[in-house]
């Protein structure tokens, strides 16, 4: 069984992980935890290419049959592209959270500073979960 | 001694001044060229909201399946006949204004009245009517300045889109306010690629801006392009269609354009001016709190007073003015809580002060807001999208004001409006039991989120801080 939370992302407290990719590049989407307390997704509302994202402020709203979240930017960056595949199949974010069902690809504004986004272990322990 | 009442303009402050100064036993003798009804009746409320009606319908069955519906084949609109549609519903109303009118013997005289004085009218092939009061009740029209009249079979006002043949492939919607988004969403719904250019950030800037931000995710949602903070300067036609321009660049374009960028009192023409009747800047007649102009027995009432453009307003100022004019005791409107209904999809209902204008003036406030979502009523309608939010000063507790956005928010807004009349608490609404399942019960979790806890929300695991709680 795959796990729940891969190591190969960072968890920010709130909602959303982070990938790092190739340089300065990353790729955002919404954690196994959050896309399970949401239930199915139905719409997200996402911020265009271009622009910028703001850590720990609203970058745009995931909305479920039960709830309307914001979700909470994990760095700074810009957004270089939105997953297209969500605008008609957001439930993606629930069946596929950590690949198919990403959000945004961003670049960061500072790569070197992710210090405040946790391991996969670590985010576990901060919110009583077990993988 | 019966006294005579002349009102000049038929639609829903003339008519209805009619209709209750003849139910208080005055003469009355309603002036106006046209079908009686107003722009409500004939281009603006009533066909607006037929057509949202349609939309919604329509926005329904695409979801069939969703609601364990089979539907062979894909529902499609048919212009013409929707047009023919509002085109009932107009008829059968105007039958009933008329009916109204006959059975209070008000006398309908056809043609455009011209104002002599406080208590003269005169009008084209009839004898100068006098009366022991004036009522001027000509409402207002749309605003279309010169630099937009690209092309005119292109580019309309909310006037003349409801005589279109056929819808064209996209629209251009200059402006931000109710007209504007209300067409916005009827159109998209309708299959139109629609884009609105808007000075304001967000669209109906008067409005909370917690609802007006889910109007904007909605617009998003339903693939409503809202370019914001651009101020049109005029409209260009190009090949195929119409361009607006900011600043000298194209900002959008499309196959036509509708111009709704607000309202100018009907005040021309009716000799205001030679009669001394004072006019404020944007052309509309200055009234007093009791609708009384600058000229003895003359009164101002709805649109062309400028004070609010609402057709219920324009109705609520006639039957005060009709009061005042026939001695009939009468206290001023509280024009502050008059409720606002919106019929975007979802409509929105709004009656008090927003969160934003009462920090303005000066209030601590204490706030509360609940998802529609979070109510059974809401599941089993499928009818997801929206919130009630519910503003009160955080020191007396005093309601200061209810916003709704969702599945019939403009009728359940109402307990709102009856609540801030009475000056009540927001504790009336908690300590009122709301039937279950309805989506009425939204603004008590609303209220109760206010007091610091709702039911049906994730428990505030912290005690509110006393200064932030309300009593």
């Amino acid at each position: 069984m795959p796990t729940l939370y891969p190591e190969d992302r960072l968890y920010h407290r709130d909602a959303l992980w982070l990938q790092r990719l190739e340089g300065d590049k990353a790729l955002i989407g919404i954690n196994h935890h959050a896309q399970d307390s949401l239930g199915e997704v139905v719409f997200l509302d996402l911020p265009r290419a271009g622009a910028t994202i703001r850590c720990d402020t609203p970058l745009g709203t995931v909305e479920s049959r039960k709830a309307v979240s914001d979700m909470i930017a994990p760095v700074d960056g810009t957004v270089l592209e939105v997953n297209a595949r969500l605008r008609n199949e957001p439930a993606l974010v629930n069946s596929h959270p950590y690949d198919e069902g990403w959000v945004l690809r961003i670049r960061l504004t500072s790569p070197e500073d992710t210090g405040h986004l946790h391991t996969a272990a670590a985010y576990l322990s901060l919110m009583g979960l077990t993988d | 001694m019966t006294k005579h009442l002349a009102i000049v303009g038929g639609g829903p402050a003339g008519y209805v001044a009619a209709s209750h100064a003849a139910a208080e036993g005055a003469q009355v003798t309603l002036i106006d060229p046209h079908p009686l009804g107003g722009t409500c009746l004939h281009r603006g409320c009533i066909p607006t909201k037929t057509l949202v009606e349609v939309c919604n319908l329509l926005e329904k069955m695409r979801r069939a399946e969703s609601y364990g519906l089979r539907m062979p084949g894909a529902v499609e609109a048919d212009w013409p006949a929707i047009r023919a549609k509002a085109g009932k519903v107009i008829d059968l109303l105007h039958t009933g204004i008329n009916g109204l009118m006959a059975d209070r013997r008000v006398v309908h005289v056809q043609g455009c009245g011209r104002i002599l004085d406080g208590r003269r009218v005169e009008v084209a092939g009839h004898d100068v009517i006098e009366a022991d009061s004036v009522l001027i009740c000509t409402g207002s029209s749309p605003i279309l300045p010169e630099s937009f009249v690209a092309d005119r079979a292109r580019v309309v006002t909310s006037d003349d889109l409801l005589q279109w043949d056929a819808l064209p492939e996209s629209l251009l919607i200059v402006g931000d306010g109710v007209v504007a988004c209300e067409y916005a969403f009827i159109m998209n719904a309708l299959g139109v690629q629609v884009s609105v250019v808007a000075m304001s950030e967000r669209p109906l800037p008067f409005i909370d801006s917690d609802i007006a931000a889910v109007v904007q995710r909605e617009m998003r949602r339903r693939g409503i392009e809202f370019i914001n903070q651009c101020a049109v300067e005029s409209l260009a036609a190009i090949p195929d269609g119409v361009a607006a321009l900011a600043n000298g660049k194209v900002v959008a374009s499309a196959e036509r354009a509708l111009v709704a960028i607000g309202r100018r009192p009907n005040t021309y023409g009716m000799g205001l001016e030679e009669a001394g009747v004072a006019l404020g800047p944007r052309g509309e007649i200055v009234t007093n709190p009791f609708m009384q102009t600058s000229l003895d027995g003359l009164y101002a009432v709805g649109d062309v007073n400028g004070r609010l453009a609402l057709a219920h307003a324009a109705s609520a100022q006639a039957r005060l003015a009709v009061d005042h004019a026939l001695g009939v005791e009468c206290a001023p409107l509280d024009e502050s809580i008059i409720p606002w209904a919106v019929f975007t999809m979802p409509e929105i209902g709004c009656a008090g002060m927003t969160e934003q204008h009462a920090i303005e003036t000066g209030h601590a406030v204490s706030v509360g807001r609940f998802d529609l979502r979070g109510l059974g009523k809401a599941q089993a309608m499928s009818e997801l999208t929206g919130m009630a939010k519910v503003v009160a000063d955080r020191v007396s507790g005093r309601l200061l004001g209810v916003h709704i956005i969702g599945a019939h928010a403009s009728d359940m807004v109402h307990e709102a409006a009856v609540l801030l009349r009475q000056g009540a608490t927001v504790h009336a609404i908690t300590q009122t039991v709301h039937a279950h399942p309805t989506l009425s019960e939204a603004i008590h979790e609303a209220a109760e989120d206010a007091l610091g806890q709702a039911v049906h929300k994730p428990m505030k695991r912290k005690k509110p801080h006393h200064a932030d709680a309300l009593p």
